[in-house]
């Protein structure tokens, strides 16, 4: 018989996973005093009115009292997420100012990277105004608190709430709490058990990583986003479908973004053999979405290329299938995310040794990630047109370098994330041209 | 294996992917494109996985062509003609 212990409606404890992002912005923190946050940016066309916004989400994020929580443990030494009492205020800030054009990407890069101003702080919005019928919106976000698609879903639901749908049945399944997952202690071990297989299998490769630029304390990140219309993201989709197989689209970019990158890794990574990649994957199911607004709901997918296969389309894509494949069938991802729990007992500290000590300090070359189509699946925002969606997440020190893929409507984007410094811009330039020949 | 006829794959076929989506097998329809129920690179793997489980066939290594995998029915029909050398 399985004894569930009563869980209070005040805590919502902390999965393996949430645990393991907690620790990776801990890690971020101690690298560059910067945190791991993300940041959400919608292209909005038409008119749109600061003051009307301020309002409605100032009412609006009221209704989620969890946006002003924070990280604790809990007696029975799970962490948990404490949610202030209903009505409790949540700091929301909203800048807005006007901005050229070509000052889009340092005006956004500079908003995701100014840090929130109190640990209760997890959600500040930005609206940089081009013209009187161009604006994009930025949402930056505590990582802890939403993953990608979260926060897209987050948006949404602001959406039809805004435009006076009925939104009690959708706020009524959002799942804030979560029990603490003290039991199936079996499965959590076999689990364990699979996943130091696969860190042991990694120790010892040397591995293909780019040196980061020094001094790390104080650096924050740069961004390039790379657009493709509709027609080129259709040609795109094709040559996916062709190339790496029908629906292959994350192998297909992911096989792009290293090919894109190899050039400079081999300039100047020293003596690695191996390029490791740590690609994050939604774990929810159309179902679960709608319940599953806060916090993360992901896991990873590793895959290793030998750097000297790295020039070769046929092999990346072959490699990234067949490893993709396997993991899937041994079910690395749920596993990864069930033995997660048993490190939640691990200080972040300490967690973060865990995690680098396999490849002697390192985490991976490159984190990737693809983000689905559907988070936000409206085609307004207030009272604008949603012209474009993108991510521009800050990504965990090491490695600090990544990409993310993600398609909106008919368009697709990639944005280039990595430590200011790390490459020069002309080197930015070389990849995002690599980028758009390659896919 | 024993002999399906397509049919009969469909019908199993949708009750996985229902089971992959976590919706209602009444949802699947044989002729809905699988990107439009929602599978994307991740999910068309898992069924991959439970196809070779199911039907002991391994259709990683083919070509993966959209014709086999549009829809529900086409891999149906693409399981029923089994391994192709």
């Amino acid at each position: 018989m399985k004894v569930r212990l009563p869980y209070s409606r005040a805590k919502r404890y902390l999965t393996g996973i949430d645990w393991t992002i907690l620790t990776l912005d801990r890690m971020s923190r101690r690298a560059t005093g910067g945190s791991n946050d993300s940041q959400i940016v919608l292209e909005l066309q038409g008119a749109f009115d600061d003051r009307r916004f301020r309002a409605a989400l100032a009412e609006f994020v009221r209704l989620f009292p969890v946006l002003a929580g924070k990280s604790m443990r809990d007696w029975n030494l799970a962490p948990y997420w404490k949610i202030p009492r209903a009505g409790h205020a949540v700091p929301v800030r909203v800048e807005s100012r006007r901005i050229d054009r070509q000052d889009l990407m340092s005006a956004l890069g500079e908003f995701v990277n100014t840090r929130f101003s109190s640990p209760v702080e997890h959600l500040a919005f930005g609206v940089f105004h081009v013209d009187d019928d161009r604006h994009y919106l930025a949402m930056r976000f505590d990582h802890r608190l939403f993953d990608a698609q979260g926060a897209e879903a987050f948006l949404e639901l602001f959406q039809r709430w805004y435009s006076g749908e009925d939104c009690r049945a959708r706020l009524a399944e959002i799942a804030l709490t979560e029990p603490a997952h003290l039991n199936d202690w079996k499965n959590k071990f076999e689990a364990g058990k699979q996943l130091v297989r696969m860190l042991r299998a990694l120790v010892g490769t040397p591995l293909m990583v780019l040196p980061r630029p020094a001094p790390l304390k104080g650096r924050t990140f740069k961004f390039c986003l790379m657009e493709f219309d509709a027609r080129e993201t259709q040609a795109i989709t094709g040559r996916a479908y062709a190339e790496a197989g029908f629906l292959m689209f994350m192998p297909y970019t992911l096989a792009g973004a290293i090919q894109a990158l190899d050039e400079i890794f081999k300039a100047r990574a020293n003596g690695g053999r191996e390029y490791l990649l740590s690609v994050s994957v939604d774990l929810r199911t159309p179902k679960t979405a709608a319940s599953q607004l806060f916090f993360n709901h992901l896991s990873f997918l590793i895959f290793r290329i030998p750097a000297v296969d790295a020039g070769d389309r046929r092999k990346v894509l072959e490699a990234i299938r067949a490893q993709m494949y396997e993991q899937i069938k041994s079910g690395f991802p749920r596993a990864l995310s069930e033995a997660s729990m048993l490190m939640r007992i691990l200080p972040p500290a300490l967690l973060s040794r865990f995690l680098l000590k396999p490849l002697r300090g390192e985490f991976a070359s490159l984190g990737f990630s693809c983000v689905g189509k559907g988070g936000y699946a409206l085609s307004q925002f207030m009272e604008a047109t949603l012209a474009n969606l993108f991510h521009m997440p800050m990504l965990p020190v090491p490695p600090g370098v990544g990409l993310v893929v993600n398609q909106f409507g008919n368009r697709m984007n990639a944005v280039l994330t990595s430590l200011d410094g790390m490459f020069s811009e002309e080197e930015e330039q070389r990849i995002q041209e690599k980028m758009r020949h390659l896919l | 294996m024993e002999e399906l006829s397509v049919m009969e794959v469909e019908r199993k076929l949708i009750g996985e992917i229902a089971t992959i989506l976590c919706v209602d097998p009444a949802a699947v329809k044989p002729d809905v494109p699988l990107p439009s129920l929602g599978l994307d690179s991740m999910g068309f793997v898992e069924l991959l996985v439970v196809v070779e489980k199911v039907f002991n066939l391994r259709l990683m290594d083919s070509g993966l062509t959209r014709e086999d995998f549009e829809t529900v029915h086409a891999l149906a029909c693409r399981i029923n003609r089994g391994p192709e050398a």
